[in-house]
């Protein structure tokens, strides 16, 4: 009996994974028509010298990792508020 | 805790509007770290050991090297030590870099202090040294050289100090603090003091010496001359005027000193030799006679004076010597703005620690620890560097496993790397060929006997359970007895020479599961009908490659941008070349070239970095947590002061 469960799961893992395949699938192609974004130049080496100055004075890869984090989060949290919204924990726009 | 206390709700203070402003923790942890770091505007120069370094950049890291010894340097296992014949021992690094260390008389570890403790301790007293009297403990705590090195002057009880690295024919080795006249004559302090013939020359206007062909050497006079050509070319007399003048003219520039003069002829940092400056007496030397070209190593004093020497002769405006272009150009450099002794430390201290670490060790090999924590210090410092490729690194032949020294070049071999679980012996295949293999492959069917139900019974088909490289033994990923996974032995695994040429390693064959192989009928349960083992795979999403397209494509550019900004700190660095201004034949400046370099501020500055790092995240993360949790512990500080009581 068990054989029998397992097969049966098999095949449902096996039609879900097709669909997200298929579904990868179709997502690429889309993407693909999509006209890609011009490259920016390459920053001036005086820019580079002062970039390094600048993070020599201040700690610039943590401040760029927290401006990360904290745009990440406000993100997520306005995803999850729509979840909330619906759901009726949350009230107004906030 | 200002709103717990007060909360009488003036609502409209200043305060309160800066608050109400966003006036983030985060932002107002950068504010009190920023604060800090320009009330210590005081140089943090401390204790560092003048050493045979290849890269003159790298003076910051050998000093943070040897002030923290929980992070003692380490050689690479192999090297072979030439004082013993056999490879460094852990003792003999510990016991080099430890003797170094206390010799010089550097710093704690800061590991041991705690990296909170000494951010708290520093905010704190960047409030006290606003104060003179903060600024005073300041400077005694951080070093007496001041910030601007022009200050300096030189100290005839403390005359610089020489160290010669000959390798032959050198009449000294060691040290000195007067140089060396020997054989050869590397350099010499005190002959050619009144033999000097001023014939060549004739007297400017205002007392300057004037050559034949009009050249003015300032700061000079006939009777007390800066150069003679009787002493030779590129040659240096004395009767200086003031100590630590330059002069600069002909081919030359000459450093003058209390105690010790010579030219700065064809200097240059000749890392190839592992020394820190190299001067070539081309033409007759100081006593007469040449030096051969690669005699004479000279370290002055310290390893980072004699760098910033070199710093300046290389961003000087004319040439320079090989390897930074021109060949005897003159280089018109204030050399003497660079002698500012960086700290209090005794020409003793760091006479010792350079010694204890291999200073000496330019004719002969020195004791095994300290080959070692000169070894260990190069490596640190420089992983590219390897001992015994110069003259002043005589005997130390150093051989590096897996490194061929002659003849065309060879990928390293790697060992034959371990089949993953359930790895589909094509992918393995493509491993092998990204890491160099280009021999045949030969894939076989293994007879898969292993029990039912066990990790080798129910793989997938096309897995690859074993591997075999040439003639030798089969290994096995599997127990052939239980069917369970065998931990792959690196250290046994046999290596894969790439390439084609002699001695590459020319078969791999690997043993994998028959495609025809069933899992389910050997014990197999895992769900995933013929996809066995995988379950739900999410992989073509989470694989999917958006590229930079339009309209999403700005977070590319943000990406881009964020990245320009996210580079390695490096200390301003910039040179200042002051135009000749000259009336006629009389040049009143001529080749003033001032180096800024902020270097010396690079452990402080990484202390403030730290600091500030650990204000910004909690800053950032208490401001995230109280946006969207409604956490507010603090309340409104304004609601606590009136602003009227305040300004």
């Amino acid at each position: 009996m068990g054989f029998v469960w397992s097969g049966i799961l098999g095949v449902l893992v096996d039609a879900i994974n097709l669909v997200i395949a298929k579904l990868a699938v179709a997502i690429t192609a889309l993407l693909s028509i999509l006209p890609n974004m011009p490259a920016l130049p390459t920053p001036p080496s005086q820019l580079v010298a002062v970039e390094g100055w600048v993070a020599w004075a201040l700690p610039v890869s943590t401040i760029l990792a927290m401006l990360v984090f904290t745009a990440s989060m406000y993100l997520l949290w306005y995803a999850v508020s729509i979840a909330l919204r619906w759901a009726k924990v949350l009230r107004g726009n906030s | 805790v200002a709103g717990r206390l007060g909360g009488s709700g003036r609502g409209s203070s200043t305060l309160s509007r800066l608050y109400r402003g966003r006036l983030s923790p985060c932002v107002a942890g950068v504010l009190v770290a920023g604060i800090g770091w320009l009330a210590l505007g005081v140089a943090p120069a401390k204790a560092f050991v003048g050493d045979p370094m290849t890269l003159p950049e790298n003076q910051s890291l050998i000093q943070s090297v040897l002030q923290d010894i929980d992070n003692l340097p380490t050689i690479p296992g192999g090297w072979t030590n030439p004082a013993t014949g056999s490879a460094y021992t852990a003792a003999d690094e510990l016991t080099g870099m430890t003797t170094a260390e206390m010799a010089a008389g550097s710093l704690p570890a800061l590991g041991a202090l705690g990296t909170v403790a000494i951010g708290g301790a520093t905010l704190y007293t960047s409030y006290k040294v606003f104060s003179p009297l903060g600024k005073i403990i300041a400077r005694s705590i951080f070093g007496d050289a001041g910030v601007n090195p022009s200050n300096y002057s030189f100290d005839a009880a403390n005359p610089p100090f020489w160290t010669s690295y000959c390798t032959t024919g050198c009449g000294n080795t060691g040290s000195s603090s007067s140089g060396f006249c020997g054989a050869s004559n590397c350099v010499q302090a005190t002959a050619c003091t009144s033999t000097c013939n001023t014939a060549s020359f004739t007297t400017g206007s205002n007392g300057q010496i004037v050559s034949a062909n009009g050249t003015v050497f300032t700061g000079c006079t006939l009777a007390n001359p800066c150069w003679e050509a009787s002493c030779g070319a590129n040659t240096v007399c004395v009767g200086c005027t003031a100590q630590g003048e330059i002069h600069a003219g002909g081919s030359f520039s000459t450093v003058c000193t209390g105690t010790s003069r010579f030219a700065l002829d064809e200097v240059y940092d000749d890392s190839a030799s592992g020394s820190i400056i190299k001067v070539l007496n081309t033409g007759p030397g100081l006593c007469g006679s040449a030096a051969a070209a690669g005699d004479c190593f000279l370290l002055l004093r310290t390893a980072k004076q004699m760098r910033s020497v070199i710093s300046s002769i290389k961003d000087g405006a004319s040439g320079g010597s090989a390897p930074y272009g021109g060949t005897n150009a003159v280089k018109n450099v204030d050399v003497s703005s660079k002698f500012n002794p960086p700290s209090t430390l005794t020409q003793t201290d760091v006479t010792n620690a350079e010694q204890q670490c291999g200073a000496t060790l330019g004719a002969s090999t020195g004791t095994a620890a300290q080959e070692a924590c000169r070894a260990a210090l190069n490596y640190s410092v420089d992983p590219t560097w390897t001992p015994g490729s110069g003259s002043s690194s005589a005997g130390a032949t150093v051989t590096i496993p897996g490194v061929s020294t002659g003849g065309a070049s060879t990928a390293l071999p790697f060992q034959i790397p371990e089949p993953t679980a359930s790895e589909a012996y094509l992918d393995y295949i493509a491993r092998l060929r990204a890491l160099g293999y280009l021999g045949s492959v030969t894939v076989t069917d293994a007879g898969m006997g292993y029990p039912s139900g066990s990790a080798g019974a129910v793989l997938n088909p096309k897995s690859v359970i074993g591997v075999k490289v040439g003639s030798g033994s089969r290994i096995d990923v599997y127990n052939a007895g239980t069917g369970a996974r065998v931990a792959f032995d690196t250290t046994t695994a046999p290596a894969v020479t790439p390439g084609t040429g002699t001695g590459a390693t020319t078969s791999v064959t690997i043993y994998k599961v028959p495609d025809a192989y069933d899992p389910l009928a050997n014990g197999g349960t895992v769900p995933g009908g013929t996809g066995a083992g995988g379950g739900i795979n999410f992989t073509p999403l989470t694989s999917l490659s958006l590229g930079c397209k339009f309209p999403y494509g700005f977070v590319c550019y943000a990406e881009d941008v964020t990245g320009w900004f996210n580079t390695t700190p490096r200390a301003p660095n910039w040179t200042i070349d002051v135009p000749d201004l000259c009336m006629g034949s009389t040049c009143y400046t001529s080749g003033l070239v001032y180096t800024v370099d902020l270097s010396f501020f690079d452990t402080y500055m990484s202390w403030m970095r730290d600091i500030m790092a650990v204000a910004i995240i909690v800053g950032a993360v208490y401001t995230v947590a109280a946006r969207l949790l409604g956490f507010d512990a603090a309340g409104d500080p304004g609601e606590a002061m009136d602003e009227a009581s305040i300004f």
